[in-house]
């Protein structure tokens, strides 16, 4: 009963979040400039989040979320500008185009570990961008414009929405096969794990939210192009995980809202930003390559607090 | 019954043929062990057994039906559980998880089921962590449940390997070099526990050794390897007397002078 | 007849994979890190040799070696501060921080001089050669003689010189070399010195032949000689340069026939295809993980 307790409490302050915002919104309280960060924060959320999944929770070292994620801008972009498919099912389109080309990357990886995994996921990511930069039909370099649909009612349920399922795997058998795999590959097969399906499930379900998180990226920016996909962005999206604390969902979610406010302040010096971002995450590799976090959760620091308090 | 039986086993590593024409064989509840010198092969046919390394040669059964060229995981379901020689836990997970990784062989709730949290995930997730408290407390680690893996002492890490292997259920047990590196007291505490959990669970087991002296006491017969192929099978007493045995063993004993 | 200038197109491009995944399969062969700052040091080299032919006046041969001189201490310096205190930490931790490495330079050149490109001066001119009835341009040819010299330099060196002999220990068994009496660290910082002066040439080399220069340009190449190297048989000297130039031409065997805009993706299938059906390379031992 105490767990029905918690999710009631839980699901009423959600509930109160997301009613203060909207009705600051809609009172004119928060101006588009915050508004705008609300939105960034959000978005690089998910894909801090959902690259948390791959890299944090099942060990696959990632770094061509970007891919994900311009399959799931240009898929939704697609459907609601060309075809004049409403916004909902756009959204919901991305995710699974995207978790499609999750499973299309996840499968002939599979084989490949660490570094190699690495430079394959990579060049996934690249052969997305350049392919997208040779079809005609949305823009190529000059990319799409795309009408602004996303809101904070979307973004917000989605959010959470992705946070829930996310937690709610990693905290079950299933979560345990992945964070097994992330061990020891070799001994979480021979304790019955099958190695192959985990590993393409999260890169599915990663890609699905990424994929989700696109939608939302291509219509809060009004044009997407190929450039903005590159292999920085899937830097990017790295250091936020890596800052947070390699197996640290909360540790994610803290390091995107971190460097997202962060990024805003730099936009305007865009190398210093690089250096920057370069150096924060060589330092955090060499002297705390636990992140911010390590791989406890904001929750286990304050059960830690409240035990020694009682 | 016989549990598993192999014949011709044999694998090759480019030129190298690493292990060729085992036959050997494990009746129901019973202990063998399969011993040699360094190098002999040994952990060779448990990487075929369980499916890490695809035979090139030779087949292996498993209570009759072919098993060689199966996952590991597969032959995991089937119920085949090893343990490492050089231990592989789940170093930054707790002792408790290690052992539920093992017990989700079990379960059959979906990972929807996990998302949306429906009550089939509550009753299986709370079966398997009955049944891990259960498992560890029989081994003796439910203190340390908590505990990350790695923060455990030697001794209780090769007991966790042990406990982890049956979680999975497994109805032959394979222990690869389970007292390697304990002290004498620590081994004759192990050997005591492998007895035990034989004893307990009916199972039938498959023991790595280096040391012959170690298996003697408690198996109840012997196979030893040495480069690859099989030199003696037979019960403690005949492998002891055994001239080949002791030669193999004889020509470590003078490489290790040696060196 | 322009068959041969495309083949000695390919075999140029080739030969600047080559030297670039020199370093790469060095570098991986003795630390086991895919060293990703290694294009940027490419990048570094093309821009020293432009500034010694432009600014100093120095001539081809003098940039050429001054951007080896300089690139080799630049890679020394990057495995000192950064990779050295990661030796044995997750391999995650290593590729994060040679990720981190490789943007640092590359932004920080931007922040020093610019992003704006350079143009490489001309130094042969538009010299024509015509053999067989076909014409080329000389400088495919100085590229490919440079090339070949350095080749057989460094394997000159791996192969009978003291510093070569302890590379090639330190990589077959780091801690038997280690036993043995051999300095490891001396080893690997030699290791990264000759493999980022390759780069370093390879940098001049492709400014002249492309003339173009940019800060980001070492990103697309240095992941190309990577895949080079994994072609060949990553730790593989031989396996780098065959699979430099095998590179080389597939990719301008490509654009020739009118697939100009997919080059670039050509390399990372030949990838993904490599690492499923042959792992190993054409020249690796294939090595399993020890169970």
């Amino acid at each position: 009963m105490v767990n029905r307790r918690k999710a009631l409490i839980t699901g009423l302050l959600l509930l109160i979040g997301y009613a203060v915002v909207q009705l600051m919104l809609s009172m004119g309280l928060i101006d588009p400039f915050y508004e705008n960060m609300l939105m960034n924060i959000g978005i690089n959320i998910m894909l801090a989040v959902s690259l948390h999944l791959i890299i944090g929770v099942t060990g696959q070292f990632s770094i061509g979320h970007a891919g994900f994620l311009a399959v799931g801008a240009y898929v939704s972009a697609v459907l609601t500008t060309k075809l004049d498919q409403p916004f909902l099912p756009a959204i919901l389109a991305a995710g699974v185009a995207a978790a499609l080309f999750g499973i299309l990357v996840g499968v002939p990886t599979l084989r490949l570990r660490g570094d190699y995994l690495a430079i394959a996921t990579l060049g996934f990511g690249e052969i997305v961008r350049i392919t997208l930069y040779n079809i005609d039909y949305v823009g190529g370099a000059a990319g799409m414009q795309v009408r602004h649909l996303t809101n904070w009612t979307y973004l917000y349920i989605a959010v959470i929405v992705m946070i829930i399922v996310i937690a709610n795997l990693t905290n079950s058998a299933h979560g345990r096969a992945l964070l097994a795999i992330r061990e020891d590959e070799v001994a979480a097969e021979a304790m019955g794990v099958n190695t192959t399906y985990y590993k393409v499930l999260a890169f599915a379900v990663g890609a699905f939210f990424a994929g989700i998180a696109g939608a939302m990226y291509a219509h809060q920016f009004y044009v997407i192009q190929p450039v903005a996909f590159g292999f920085l962005k899937s830097f990017e999206i790295l250091v936020i995980v890596v800052l947070g604390g390699i197996g640290s969902l909360s540790g994610a979610i803290l390091a995107a809202t971190l460097l997202s406010l962060v990024n805003i302040y730099l936009q305007a010096f865009p190398e210093t930003r690089m250096i920057l971002y370069s150096l924060v995450l060589i330092l955090v590799m060499l002297y705390r390559p636990q992140g911010l976090m390590g791989n406890r959760e904001i929750t286990d620091l304050l059960k830690r607090r409240l035990g020694k308090e009682a | 019954m016989r549990v598993l039986e192999t014949r011709g086993l044999g694998i090759r590593f480019g030129g190298l043929r690493a292990v060729q024409e085992l036959d050997l064989f494990l009746d129901q509840g019973e202990l063998v062990a399969l011993i040699g010198p360094n190098g002999a092969g040994k952990t060779t046919v448990f990487n075929m057994l369980t499916g890490v390394y695809k035979p090139t040669e030779g087949e292996i059964r498993f209570f009759g039906e072919r098993i060689d060229g199966m996952s590991p995981y597969a032959l995991t379901r089937k119920g085949i559980a090893r343990t490492f020689q050089n231990i592989r836990l789940f170093q930054q997970l707790s002792v408790l998880d290690n052992v539920r990784i093992a017990h989700q062989v079990n379960t059959h709730h979906t990972f929807i089921d996990s998302i949306l949290r429906l009550p089939r995930f509550g009753r299986e997730e709370r079966r398997m962590l009955e049944e891990s408290r259960a498992l560890l407390e029989t081994m003796g680690l439910l203190a340390v449940a908590d505990e990350a893996a790695r923060n455990l002492s030697y001794g209780q890490q090769r007991r966790l390997e042990i406990a982890r292997a049956l979680a999975t259920h497994p109805k032959l047990l394979l222990l690869d070099e389970p007292a390697a590196g304990m002290n004498p007291r620590e081994t004759h505490e192990l050997m005591e526990m492998i007895e035990r959990v034989r004893k307990t669970f009916g199972m039938t087991i498959l023991l790595i050794e280096h040391d012959m002296s170690l298996v003697m006491n408690i198996s109840e017969r012997i196979y030893v390897l040495d480069h690859g192929v099989l030199i003696a099978h037979g019960g403690p007493e005949d492998v002891r007397k055994n001239p080949r045995v002791i030669e193999a063993y004889l020509g470590e004993a003078a490489e290790d002078a040696l060196a | 007849m322009d068959w041969l200038q495309q083949l000695l197109n390919g075999i140029s491009l080739g030969s600047i994979y080559a030297l670039i995944a020199l370093g790469y399969t060095m570098v991986y062969g003795i630390v086991k890190l895919i060293n990703f700052a290694h294009g940027d040091v490419f990048m570094l080299g093309a821009f020293i040799g432009f500034y010694g032919l432009t600014a100093l006046h120095l001539g081809f041969i003098p940039s050429i070696l001054l951007a080896m001189a300089i690139t080799s201490i630049i890679g020394v310096l990057i495995e000192r501060v950064a990779y050295r205190r990661l030796r044995n930490s997750p391999r995650i931790a290593a590729l994060t921080t040679a990720i981190g490495v490789s943007l640092f330079i590359e932004y920080t050149t931007i922040y020093i001089r610019g992003p704006q490109p350079e143009a490489y001066p001309d130094l042969f001119g538009n010299d024509k050669l015509h053999i067989l009835g076909a014409t080329i341009r000389a400088d495919a040819l100085i590229i490919l003689l440079i090339s070949i010299v350095l080749m057989l330099l460094l394997q000159w060196i791996v192969h009978y010189t003291k510093i070569g002999k302890a590379m090639r220990a330190v990589s077959y068994d780091a801690e038997a070399a280690r036993l043995m009496g051999i300095s490891v660290d001396r080893t690997i910082s030699w290791t990264f010195a000759l493999g980022s002066a390759l780069a370093g040439a390879a940098g001049v080399i492709f400014g002249l032949y492309y003339t173009k220069i940019e800060p980001l340009m070492g990103l697309i190449p240095g992941l190309k000689a990577f895949i080079a190297a994994v072609l060949g048989g990553i730790g593989s000297i031989p396996g780098a340069m065959i699979g430099g130039l095998v590179l080389g031409l597939v990719e301008t065997w490509v654009s020739a026939l009118g697939f100009s805009l997919v080059r670039d993706a050509v390399a990372f299938v030949i990838l993904i295809l490599i690492l499923l059906f042959m792992p190993q390379g054409l020249f690796g031992k294939n090595v399993r993980e020890k169970v």
